[in-house]
């Protein structure tokens, strides 16, 4: 019997472990006084792969290579002290798991910070996580890919042509 | 006929046999307490405790997915390039902040050598 409850214990904690990525926060946040949030779900980007090309005009900079790698996007941005404080709490403890790897981070005087992480499988970035946090503000764009780590560097670099 | 008279019955052969038995007797006994106890109810049990956690697991990926917030690919499209363009922005603030740290480094160390 010990057994039976170990077994359904490790499947209803990992179930539990599983709703408590990106969509959790999206759903905790989005809809709150104060919180601007945007889903572009997997559905969406599959149908924008499907159209041959969508053209913006006024960029310098063609994004839909790096675009049609992209499988799903949360991006939330707060202009309330107390959430964004939430948020950015909830942002560290998850990025401080193993699997999350931080490329990138600026830390001002001031308290304004930003951090890019990633979560990659060898040479293919399957997530992609920027959290910026000022006073009063905080601001998460989170994305999830198949995207070369190649691609992500030029992408940073301003480089993607 | 003869040499059958003749054979020699060992003394503790009866006790040894008894023995013997014994053991064998006792190493089935701990056989079958070991074998694992799996009854129909038992293994129904574990399949149904199964079947409610996925059950439970999809229930609650059902209920954490949210709408979509543009249902034109188009706009889609304008609002995932203007995230890129904000991570590119941001990333190159970092690279030009490192870079001015990196000259002041150089500066630094050419008036300390």
């Amino acid at each position: 019997m010990k057994k039976i409850i170990s077994i359904c214990t490790a499947i209803l904690v990992s179930t539990i472990a599983f709703a408590q990525q990106g969509k959790e926060f999206y759903n905790r946040y989005a809809g709150k006084n104060g919180v601007d949030a945007v889903y572009i779900s997997p559905e969406m980007f599959a149908l924008i792969k499907s159209i041959p090309d969508i053209n913006v005009e006024g960029k310098d900079v063609d994004l839909g290579k790096v675009i049609k790698t992209l499988d799903g996007m949360y991006i939330l941005d707060i202009e309330n002290e107390k959430i964004a404080g939430e948020l950015s709490a909830d942002i560290s403890r998850m990025t401080s798991e193993k699997r999350f790897e931080l490329l990138m981070e600026t830390v001002e005087g001031d308290g304004t910070s930003m951090r890019i992480y990633i979560v990659r499988k060898q040479d293919i970035v399957t997530d992609l996580l920027m959290h910026v946090r000022e006073k009063g503000s905080a601001s998460v764009i989170s994305i999830s890919a198949t995207m070369p780590f190649e691609d992500l560097k030029k992408l940073l670099a301003g480089a993607i042509d | 006929m003869e040499t059958e008279d003749k054979a020699k019955v060992p003394a503790d052969l009866e006790s040894r046999i008894s023995e013997l038995i014994d053991t064998m007797d006792a190493a089935e006994r701990l056989a079958v307490r070991k074998k694992p106890h799996c009854s129909p109810v038992c293994i129904s049990a574990v399949a149904a405790a199964i079947l409610v956690a996925s059950l439970l697991g999809i229930r609650l990926r059902e209920t954490n997915v949210p709408a979509d917030t543009f249902s034109d690919p188009e706009l889609a499209y304008s609002a995932a390039e203007k995230a890129l363009y904000d991570i590119t922005g941001m990333a190159g603030k970092a690279m030009d902040r490192a870079g001015k740290a990196e000259k002041a480094i150089v500066r630094t160390k050419s008036i300390f050598d």
